[in-house]
This record gives structure tokens, C-alpha cells and sequence, in this order.
């Protein structure tokens, strides 16, 4: 039962924003959509473990009923920042426009779009205080930075994957 | 028990991906996870429903061994892909002045790399100094046009022009 309330909510959810809430202009900033999604997280976390401590689900429920929600905030916010804002798909949609082109026109057409991202990333990582700007004028991750760094470094070292620069 | 099955699953996925992009040559690296913790997924969904029935620990052994590895995939992509990633891991490496940050990003090497992950990838083909997009690249530009109407994203797709200069929000930033 608790399964299908659940899926329900989460189908509720969805139908919602896709019936209604797409069409507003505020739902097209990142911002909103993460609110979107940590509203309906907190609601979801805050009525399993009320239930849980009522003993209507045990561990197991209380634990799978997370994780199902996990699933689709994660899928759906991977899939809404993908479609906006991926370079490679930019890249991709550059290349259906034209039936070929040359490896060395395709760079200069989008060269100018690493430059634009990597400065907005920069300014984007210091507005969070993930980057803080010494006193001998360099830029070094902050404690929180580091936080973020140390585990994606382990994941590097499993996967052999490189960074993009 | 249940929950053992899951995080043994998860870490057995793990270890057979590192396993395996050291040993053979993998055109992707996050796919090739995609294979592997689909078919334990298949395994452990056996396993759980043989042992378990159909209950909420078979079912909660399946739903966080789906959690954890779509987690995974997300964190090999972010650090496969991520400009962020990529700014906070060369500062932590080598921190340095901002200018100089900027000097040393090759913007070059930044499509190039891309441009190699999509060819490795199957989405584009290079022939006689052409590049041109495969079967696979035309379905997912088609994929993500689709999405993008969905999710009514209003910027424009074209790689060119000034409508990129509007800011993107937090989580494309990461990319």
C-alpha cells in the first residue's frame, strides 16, 4: 500500500509539473525546479519517518520508499539540467545543422563557448564560497570545495575517467 | 541482510567497472558502468525476490541498489564532464591566480576532448577530415530537442550567438 501511495505522489508530482507548472516562466530557472524537488523530498522524508515511528512500515519500507523517491528526483533534475545547459549536446546539435564539417571549423564555432562557461563557472564557484581567494592572490578550494573535490578524486581514480580540460 | 544485498551489489558493480576500464578498451566509460550494474541488477533482483519473496525488503534491496548507482553514474559524469569539477580539482592540485587559471584553460582542448568522447561514444564519425553525426548522434540530438520542448526550455539550442549569453542556472553550471 505504502508502495502505491508513494508511486501516486510521485505521479501526482510529475503530472503536475508537466501539466501546469513547465508553462510558468519562474519554473524555468534552475533554482525553482530544485525547490520543486526538495519540497517534495522533505515532504516525502518527513511522512515516511512519521509513519516509521508509528510502526505503520518497518526499516525496510522506510529505507526503499527514500531511495524510490531519490531515484526520480535525481533522474528527473539529471535529465532538466541536460537538456539545458550540456556542451557536448551543443556540440552535437551544431553538427546536425550542416551535413559535415571540418574538425577545425567546428572548434572555432565552438571554442568561444568553452571560454564563456569556464568564466561563469569560475564566478559561479566563488559566489557559492566553493573557491576563496587567498592572501598571496591565488584561488584554492575552501573547506566545503574540498569536500566536493575528494570524492569525485576517488571516482576519477576507480573509473580512470579524465576532466574535460 | 536485504540491505547487505544491495551494498554488496552496489560495491561488486563498482569493482568490476574499475576492473574492467583497466583491462580492455572502453569507448565509454559511464556506459560500460550502465552494462555492468544493469546485469547485476537483473542478478540481484533474483536473488532478492528467491530469498525474500515479494516484500518490502526485496523490493527496498532493488530500489537503494538503483539509488546507489545512479548516484555512481551521476558522480562519473560530473567528473568526466564537469567544468566546475574540473576548476575545483586543478585548484586543489594547484591553486593559482585567477588570471593565470584562465591562461592555462585551453578552450581547444576543451571541444576537442568532447568531440573525441562523442566519437568514442559512436555519436559522430570523422572521414576525410569531416565530421559528420552518426545514426546514434542524430537520435539523441532528436531525444533532446524533445526534452527540451518538455521541459520548456526557452534558450536557444544553436551554439552560436547572443543568446548564450544568458546565464544558465546551478546545476548546468557543474557541467
Amino acid at each position: 500500500m505504502h508502495w502505491l501511495v508513494l508511486v501516486g505522489f510521485i505521479g501526482g508530482h510529475l503530472l503536475l509539473y508537466l501539466a501546469l507548472l513547465r508553462h510558468l516562466r519562474l519554473f524555468e530557472r534552475e533554482v525553482t525546479i530544485a525547490a520543486y524537488h526538495g519540497v517534495a523530498v522533505i515532504i516525502v522524508i518527513a511522512v515516511v519517518i512519521a509513519a516509521f515511528a508509528r510502526g505503520a512500515i518497518g526499516f525496510a519500507a522506510l529505507t526503499g520508499l527514500l531511495a524510490l523517491q531519490s531515484i526520480y528526483s535525481m533522474s528527473f533534475l539529471e535529465l532538466w539540467s541536460l537538456a539545458e545547459g550540456s556542451y557536448s549536446l551543443q556540440i552535437l546539435a551544431e553538427l546536425s545543422r550542416r551535413d559535415s564539417i571540418s574538425r577545425e571549423e567546428l572548434i572555432a564555432a565552438c571554442a568561444a563557448i568553452g571560454a564563456q562557461k569556464t568564466r561563469r563557472r569560475l564566478d559561479y564557484l566563488l559566489g557559492l564560497k566553493l573557491l576563496t581567494n587567498s592572501a598571496d592572490g591565488c584561488l584554492r578550494p575552501s573547506i566545503l570545495g574540498g569536500m566536493i573535490v575528494r570524492p569525485l578524486r576517488i571516482v576519477r581514480r576507480l573509473t580512470t575517467v579524465q576532466g574535460v580540460n | 541482510m536485504w540491505l547487505a544485498l544491495s551494498c554488496s551489489g552496489f560495491a561488486l558493480a563498482v569493482l568490476l567497472h574499475a576492473i574492467s576500464v583497466r583491462t580492455r578498451s572502453n569507448p565509454s566509460i559511464a556506459r560500460n558502468f550502465v552494462y555492468i550494474s544493469s546485469s547485476i541488477a537483473i542478478l540481484l533482483a533474483c536473488i532478492a525476490f528467491w530469498r525474500f519473496a515479494i516484500t518490502d525488503e526485496s523490493i527496498a534491496a532493488i530500489l537503494i541498489y538503483v539509488a546507489l548507482s545512479e548516484a555512481y553514474l551521476f558522480l562519473i559524469t560530473l567528473a568526466a564532464t564537469g567544468v566546475s569539477v574540473s576548476l575545483l580539482m586543478r585548484l586543489s592540485s594547484r591553486p593559482m591566480a585567477e588570471d593565470d587559471l584562465m591562461r592555462s584553460y585551453s578552450t581547444r582542448a576543451m571541444v576537442e576532448r568532447r568531440l573525441d568522447q562523442l566519437q568514442a561514444g559512436g555519436f559522430l564519425v570523422e572521414a576525410g577530415g569531416r565530421l559528420r553525426l552518426r545514426e546514434r548522434g542524430k537520435a539523441l540530438v532528436r531525444a533532446f530537442v524533445i526534452a527540451r520542448s518538455l521541459f520548456k526550455h526557452r534558450r536557444s539550442f544553436d551554439v552560436v550567438g547572443p543568446v548564450h549569453d544568458r546565464e544558465s542556472g546551478e546545476f548546468s553550471r557543474w557541467r
